[in-house]
């Protein structure tokens, strides 16, 4: 890793840190609290990846306070390297907790209840790892072109057309035979071949969404 | 070290159109009342805005094409910006220690110790001083070539200035070292730099040798009757007063020589700035400006 990229990944690991240790606390007890009461299992990793995606996009505001980002470009870094930093950022924040929360909930299920589905873990940890990138992909460029005020408006647009994104499928899967069948040989596939779909879509997204957010941030005015 | 080559930036009420140089060695100045376009011009410098027209180079590149090992050689104070306030010191020193080549830990905690900045308090929750030294600190603790220093002594007490220009000049005294700064605070910049240019609505009025400006340059203060018997060659500007006239000259040994009877009060920053800036009732700006 390149000296601004780990200095930068320092800077943001320090402040999340120091802003939220007690919430990571709570996060690792109420995982596993709702992995001995509940049986929908698979909400655990989903909730763990979609919140520390957000905390690794609350960077941003961090960096934002009293004008700082403009000051972070006078120090030796490349305004790629920060937009590097921040999806590994994002990246980490999504994996090691969502993996390390699912696995204690695992332990913690398989000591209070006598088993756990080890496999049904799994596919939910990397699924919601997927749903996270593809929240990743998207939210980053808003922050970097928008900033954490603005991008709040964005943020509901994104979210709305996501929203009637799924709609349209639906009504394509009641009303269009090619629609259907495109739909039905997706979900007929396999679960781990699904899963290697869903990463290798979510991969691309993410790639894509780093190369817009680098052209964003070159052309941004401090 | 840095070139300004008619460098445009324009807003919509306001537009930068400048041409500086800050030479290797040296201390250069920029000085100018709020929003006459100094933060601007350092913008440029750094890269942090693009520009509508010119060249802006530091160390013979364009401001963009900096690399990091460049950025390295840069010291940078910004009147606006600074570390995020929810880092401490404690926490900034190993980001510094990744980034920088050259940081000096020891010395960088010993100034902190040193300046009475608490290592462990959050950014934010210091004053505005405090914020100010901290930013000049981490400016000079990586052995930088050049320090682009915007407002560095702006919300310092005078014992805090004074630290801070002795910080300056000793950072000077092995001649490779270069420094741009811009204060409002005109005494800061006459008791440190080489040389000043002065910066109003986005362009240079003028740009002198520190020097030549306060032994050469001086102000006039004449009677009607006095005024018209004066040699007005070698005044730059003149203002109506209620006495008569204020005349700006960049000759003032001329007239202590040839007109004993006038008073005439020695050139300082602000009594330059006042004339160039202020509108007076006949503009005789006849300086070839760089």
């Amino acid at each position: 890793m390149s000296r601004p990229i780990k200095g930068l990944m320092i800077k943001d690991l320090r402040l999340v840190f120091s802003q939220m240790k007690l919430f990571f606390v709570i996060m690792a007890v109420w995982g596993i609290f709702m992995a001995v009461n509940i049986e929908q299992f698979y909400f655990v990793p989903a909730y763990t990846a979609v919140f520390c995606t957000f905390i690794s996009l609350s960077t941003y505001s961090y960096d934002e306070f009293e004008n700082g980002t403009a000051y972070l470009f006078t120090l030796p870094i490349r305004r790629r390297d920060y937009v590097r930093a921040k999806y590994l950022l994002g990246i980490l924040f999504m994996m090691v907790p969502t993996i390390v929360i699912t696995f204690a909930a695992c332990v913690a299920g398989m000591v209070t209840k006598g088993e756990a589905a080890v496999w049904e873990y799994f596919a939910a940890t990397v699924t919601s790892i997927g749903i996270a990138l593809v929240l990743l992909a998207v939210e980053n460029p808003l922050y970097i072109r928008f900033g954490q005020e603005k991008s709040r408006i964005f943020k509901l647009v994104s979210f709305g057309i996501i929203g009637g994104g799924l709609g349209a499928i639906g009504s394509l899967v009641g009303e269009s035979a090619d629609g259907m069948s495109v739909i039905s040989s997706i979900l007929g596939l396999d679960l781990w071949m699904l899963m290697l779909l869903m990463a290798a879509v979510s991969a691309v997204l993410v790639c894509v969404s780093y190369c817009i957010s680098c052209a964003m941030i070159e052309k941004k005015q401090y | 070290m840095i070139r300004l080559d008619k460098v445009v930036k324009q807003y919509d009420k306001f537009r930068l159109d400048c041409s500086m140089q800050v030479p290797a060695g040296q201390v250069t100045g920029l000085i100018g009342r709020n929003g006459a376009g100094k933060s601007t011009a350092f913008k440029t410098m750094l890269g942090l805005i693009d520009t509508d027209g010119g060249t802006v180079e530091v160390f013979g590149k364009t401001a963009k094409s900096l690399t990091a090992k460049d950025r390295e050689q840069i010291g940078v104070v910004l009147a606006d910006s600074g570390f995020s306030g929810y880092l401490s010191i404690k926490d900034l020193i190993p980001v510094l220690d990744t980034l920088y080549t050259d940081f000096s830990r020891k010395q960088f905690m010993a100034d902190c110790e040193r300046m009475e900045l608490p290592m462990k308090k959050k950014i934010r929750e210091f004053s505005t001083g405090m914020k100010r030294k901290l930013q000049i600190l981490a400016a000079l603790s990586h052995n930088a070539r050049l320090l682009i220093l915007d407002e560095p002594t702006a919300g310092l007490d005078v014992v805090a200035r004074d630290e801070l220009l002795n910080l300056l000049r000793e950072y000077m005294e092995d001649g490779e070292h270069s420094i741009v700064i811009s204060s409002h605070i005109s005494s800061d910049l006459e008791g440190i730099c080489d040389d000043v240019y002065m910066i109003e609505n986005g362009s240079i009025l003028l740009h002198e040798d520190t020097d030549v400006l306060l032994n050469e340059y001086g102000l006039l203060k004449v009677t009607f009757e006095q005024y018209d018997k004066l040699d007005q060659r070698y005044l730059i500007r003149q203002k109506k007063e209620r006495f008569g006239y204020s005349c700006l000259t960049d000759k003032r040994q001329f007239y202590q020589d040839n007109f004993p009877s006038v008073v005439i009060e020695r050139g300082s920053i602000d009594e330059v700035i006042l004339m160039l800036t202020t509108s007076g009732e006949t503009s005789l700006d006849r300086r070839d400006m760089e």
